[in-house]
């Protein structure tokens, strides 16, 4: 899936955190919290061949962890 | 200059015109005939001309609070509706008004309670307005109704390119470029964004496109985004950065920009020019200050291209380095040289244009007042205080270094009204002083006159004034200074019709000089 393509917006992602119980930061329950709104695209591999860190395909809830510090 | 000349011999020569514009990098000794070492407060608005700028009209105060300054501004075109102007201030203010061409402008305020410091970036997509600093949410702004987006980046810089808008600037995330969704600058898809060199160290400090690429510029280098769909993105400058967001400017095709060396050209695929050499003793830590380098602004008036640059010691900007492009020489493959720079002193700080119906103008934020002023208008001081322009020549030695001359007589050809000073082998102390007055209007013929009486008019704007120097020396410096408070007049000839149009006090088109070469004096 092209990183254009996925079914989400950061409004989805901040009414999620908004009624997240606990701090906004990567840990492994907000990881569990985001898993169970993602659903089964979760998982689903992003292409993001053309981010220099990242390599070919990254998890879509990696890209979203890795981005939680722009909603605090 | 001049031939060489035998002892005894006179020599006659003229001025090579001032278009090569200030020269501060090479020494004294080594400037061309058409350079300056000093030219402040004065445009090269005719190719070889130089005159006096003009002022800046006080268009009146924001606030009611004397020490609320402007951090940005921005012109909000809209399609069906006349253009407003917005400003944001350090009272943590955005307002915005209708006109800015009426005498003291009404101001409205859209918002408050935002940053006092954080200047805000302006975008224009879908005919509504927004606008983002990397503090406060970004927001938007239809021309009558503000409204926040808080779920959207937070960053400090906007800029819109491929039917999308760009954010970047988060603190904690200084690499980091986000998109919106195509067509729709309120809806971020969550993982629309890129880092560009991630961890290299740097950050983003400015946004800017030339259509076809997104130029992501960070403090040390440049790059671009080259695909809005894979953010497929390149290093295109290694070790040229941009310092201010609002220091990207256009002109023709070109995209000019401030670096930490000078004022650079982006040249797209390969690393940018710097065009500024001559002027590189300014990008020096102890003659600007590097520390507020972000606060620089652009702007276009005419074809002029300056940015408004802080000196050490201050916050805000104090000079205004000017870039004359259209006076670069072609090369023989077509393409432009590098062209002439002076600088200014205004008391101004950001810019907008502002283009409607029959009106073109340029404004600015005042860096000492509350207010906004209308630079390089019909007026003949800066907000009510009076200015000074200096120019000066490099040292002419009439081809003869080695000998005295004696300067017998002297022409000057210019308009208005200024002091022509004379120094000499590299001195600073000035050696001679000679007020020109052009401005005295001649006896032109009219009906009361007998035969002989006047001469048939109009009369002359241009003039010449013949000065007896009697001046020994072998290198004279000429240095041209005024303390004037009006405004003159430049012909402009268009067929058989000249238009007078306004333009600073005075101008100064070249000088005709006598010499004869005297001996060796010690």
């Amino acid at each position: 899936m092209r990183q254009r393509d996925v079914p989400f917006t950061r409004e989805d992602v901040a009414g999620w955190l908004a009624d997240y119980d606990g701090k906004i930061e990567p840990t492994k329950k907000m990881r569990s919290y985001l898993e169970s709104k993602l659903g089964e695209l979760s998982d689903e591999p992003v292409d993001t061949v053309e981010h220099e860190s990242l390599g070919d395909t990254t998890a879509l809830i990696d890209l979203i962890l890795m981005d939680l510090p722009s909603y605090a | 200059m001049p031939k060489s000349a035998a002892t005894g011999a006179g020599v006659s020569t003229e001025s090579q015109g001032f278009a090569g514009g200030l020269n501060i990098r090479d020494a004294i000794n080594l400037l061309q005939g058409d350079e300056l070492r000093k030219c402040e407060n004065a445009v090269l608005d005719e190719r070889g001309g130089v005159s006096k700028r003009l002022g800046c009209t006080d268009k009146g105060a924001f606030s009611a609070t004397g020490t609320d300054r402007i951090l940005s501004m921005y012109t909000f075109y809209r399609a069906a509706s006349a253009p407003q102007v917005l400003i944001h201030t350090t009272g943590g203010k955005i307002y915005y008004t209708n006109d800015p061409t009426v005498g003291a402008i009404t101001w409205t305020q859209i918002a408050t309670g935002l940053s006092t410091t954080a200047p805000f970036s302006f975008e224009t997509f879908n005919s509504i307005c927004y606008f983002s600093n990397g503090v406060d949410n970004y927001a938007k702004w239809d021309g009558t109704t503000y409204t926040t987006i808080p779920t959207a980046p937070k960053g400090k810089y906007l800029r819109l390119w491929k039917d999308t808008m760009w954010v970047s600037g988060i603190p904690s995330l200084a690499d980091r470029v986000y998109s919106s969704n195509p067509g729709d600058a309120e809806t971020f898809g969550v993982s629309n964004w890129v880092d560009i060199a991630k961890g290299d160290g740097d950050f983003v400090s400015a946004l800017s496109t030339d259509g076809i690429f997104l130029i992501v510029g960070k403090r040390n280098r440049g790059f671009v985004i080259y695909d809005p769909v894979t953010f497929a993105n390149r290093t295109v400058d290694f070790e040229k950065g941009f310092e201010s967001h609002f220091a990207v400017v256009q002109f023709e095709g070109q995209i000019y920009y401030l670096t930490r060396r000078g004022i650079a050209q982006w040249i797209s695929d390969t690393p940018s020019k710097i065009i500024s050499e001559k002027m590189d003793p300014l990008f020096d830590p102890a003659v600007i200050n590097l520390n507020a380098l972000a606060t620089c602004y652009a702007y276009v008036i005419g074809n002029q291209v300056g940015w408004a640059i802080p000196e050490v010691g201050s916050a805000v900007p104090t000079i205004q380095l000017e870039y004359y492009p259209r006076l670069a020489g072609l090369t023989a493959y077509g393409n432009r040289g590098t062209g002439p720079f002076v600088t200014h002193r205004m008391p101004a700080g950001a810019f907008a244009r502002y283009r409607n119906g029959a009106v073109d103008n340029l404004y600015c934020s005042s860096t000492l007042t509350n207010k906004v002023l209308q630079p390089f208008s019909a007026i003949g001081q800066d907000n009510g205080v009076t200015f000074g322009t200096t120019i000066e020549t490099g040292p002419q030695d009439f081809g003869q270094p080695t000998v005295y001359k004696y300067l017998r007589r002297l022409r000057v050809l210019g308009r208005g009204k200024f002091t022509f000073l004379i120094l000499r082998n590299f001195q600073t102390a000035i050696y001679k002083t000679f007020p020109i007055d052009l401005t005295a209007t001649s006896d032109t013929w009219s009906v009361g006159d007998l035969w002989g009486s006047g001469t048939w008019g109009p009369d002359s704007i241009v003039k010449e004034k013949r000065l007896h120097p009697d001046a020994y020396a072998r290198f004279f410096t000429f240095r041209f200074v005024d303390s004037e408070t009006g405004i003159g007049k430049k012909p402009v000839p268009v067929g058989s019709i000249d238009y007078n149009l306004d333009a600073g006090e005075w101008g100064l088109y070249g000088f005709f000089m006598d010499a004869t070469i005297a001996g060796v004096r010690d």
